[in-house]
């Protein structure tokens, strides 16, 4: 262990120092209070340090002081004194000191006062990597969470898909309808308003319309549709259809949110600005791509309707429908 | 030791009642110096002969030093400089010396430098004493 030896005296500091290394310790001697205290401040500082009750510059007494109030490590600090009547004792103690040793030096009461203080610095080193362990697992353990969150496929929020489960859903279904020869439908949706939802009935309000904007999805599209939540205020729904089925599909989601905003009983109505793609699946079709087409549909719509976030719905008659046959 | 420390004083030149028994014991627990040796590193010089080296090194200053405190009458100096020769006196085995000390500390604390000057001359005797004994024990070591 490093101990640091702050002692005035030569005489007394020189035999301190021979049984330390003796013992197989790795010694640090200083002559004053002002340097002992520079040393426990160091990076490096000794995990025990034997101080003397009087000497130049700082006593031990203030030492002990000082390391209590100022320092986060706490080394083990024995007192060094010939003073060792009871009040004296109790100043020192009650300054911060863990212990103290009496001059002149007595080895068999130098070696157990130095057993207790090795124990406890045990103790502290123990309970310190302990904490170090704890710490880690919980780090650990949140970056499993982290990759399960991310390993799901659905939406806590909504139950929809998620963009994960969206897309490994989408691409499952492309495959399947190219066999039947159906072409495929992208219709992306985005929320208009939730920020002033959100603004001014609050985070949980704003919530509670995403939901809403979900269920009216859920009810709107069929069974064999796939829905998801891409993230925000933003959906997707993929769907096999026939060439005029396209158009049929976003006016029924028009229609019924247009039936809930009557019949809601909110302070807002929901609105969604719709963009839609479709596709002849003879091709290989790549989802992401689909989305970001469909997505530039929705945001020229989006824009063209910009009269305020409370506006009515978007008619889709005035198509922002568009049908791509590649 | 204590005995000595507490009888009644002889005479006026002897406040602490030294004087006449300074010479009844050794000055020098030899045994407590030589527990010592064991420390010193194999190979390495002496240990005893190092510590005796720096102790009687450092004598003639501290001597000076408590002398110069007694005549400026500056209690604070005495006391510290007592107390700093009875630590190293007391780990070299000099109790006697280290005894005298502490009188001479306690002597500071009441401010009593007429007795304080007197038991001056007991400690440089005793320190004589001393130094003769650690020199005996350097020379048979070298």
């Amino acid at each position: 262990m490093k101990i640091l030896i702050a002692e005035d005296d030569a005489v007394s500091r020189r035999i301190l120092s021979a049984t330390l290394t003796k013992w197989g310790h790795e010694v640090v001697s200083v002559n004053d209070g002002n340097e002992a205290w520079s040393k426990l401040q160091a990076p490096d500082s000794p995990g025990l340090a034997i101080l003397d009750w009087m000497m130049p510059g700082m006593s031990g007494v203030d030492i002990c002081r000082k390391v209590r109030a100022q320092l986060t490590a706490h080394p083990y600090l024995i007192l060094l004194t010939a003073l060792n009547r009871k009040e004296n004792l109790v100043i020192g103690l009650d300054a911060g000191a863990d212990d103290y040793l009496s001059k002149p030096f007595d080895q068999q009461e130098l070696r157990v006062r130095l057993q207790a203080g090795t124990r406890i610095i045990e103790l502290q080193q123990s309970l310190a990597t302990r904490v170090r362990e704890l710490e880690a697992a919980i780090t650990e353990r949140e970056t499993v969470e982290e990759q399960l969150r991310n390993l799901s496929l659905t939406d806590d929020l909504t139950g929809l898909y998620n963009r994960r489960g969206f897309l490994t859903l989408a691409r499952h279904h492309a495959k399947t309808t190219r066999r039947t020869g159906n072409n495929l439908l992208l219709i992306y949706c985005d929320m208009d308003g939730l920020k002033h939802i959100n603004d001014t009935y609050g985070h949980a309000e704003g919530s509670n319309a995403i939901r809403q904007v979900a269920d009216i999805l859920r009810y709107t599209f069929r069974d064999s549709d796939v829905i998801g939540r891409l993230g925000g205020d933003e959906f997707a729904i993929l769907g096999a259809v026939t060439e005029d089925g396209a158009g049929l599909l976003t006016l029924r989601l028009q229609e019924n949110l247009r039936y809930y905003n009557q019949h809601s009983g909110r302070a807002y109505k929901l609105a969604l600005s719709v963009g839609t793609t479709c596709v002849n699946v003879n091709d290989d079709v790549d989802i992401e791509e689909l989305i970001e087409r469909a997505d530039e549909i929705m945001y020229r719509e989006k824009r063209r309707k910009k009269t305020g976030p409370l506006a009515e719905p978007a008619q889709i008659t005035d198509p922002p429908v568009s049908v791509v046959h590649r | 030791m204590s005995k000595i420390l507490h009888s009644a004083p002889e005479s006026p030149q002897d406040p602490c009642g030294l004087w006449a028994k300074t010479d009844a014991t050794s000055a020098v627990d030899l045994e407590n110096l030589r527990v010592l040796a064991g420390l010193s590193e194999e190979g390495g010089p002496d240990l005893i002969i190092e510590l005796i080296d720096l102790y009687l090194g450092e004598g003639p200053t501290r001597l000076e030093g408590l002398r110069l405190a007694c005549e400026n009458q500056d209690a604070i100096t005495l006391k510290n400089s007592a107390h700093n020769l009875k630590g190293s006196s007391g780990n070299l085995g000099a109790m006697k010396l280290a005894d005298i000390c502490e009188q001479l500390e306690r002597l500071a604390l009441k401010e009593s430098f007429t007795e304080a000057t007197e038991l001056l001359s007991v400690l440089e005797y005793e320190y004589g004493r001393v130094q003769r004994v650690l020199l005996a024990e350097r020379e048979t070591r070298c």
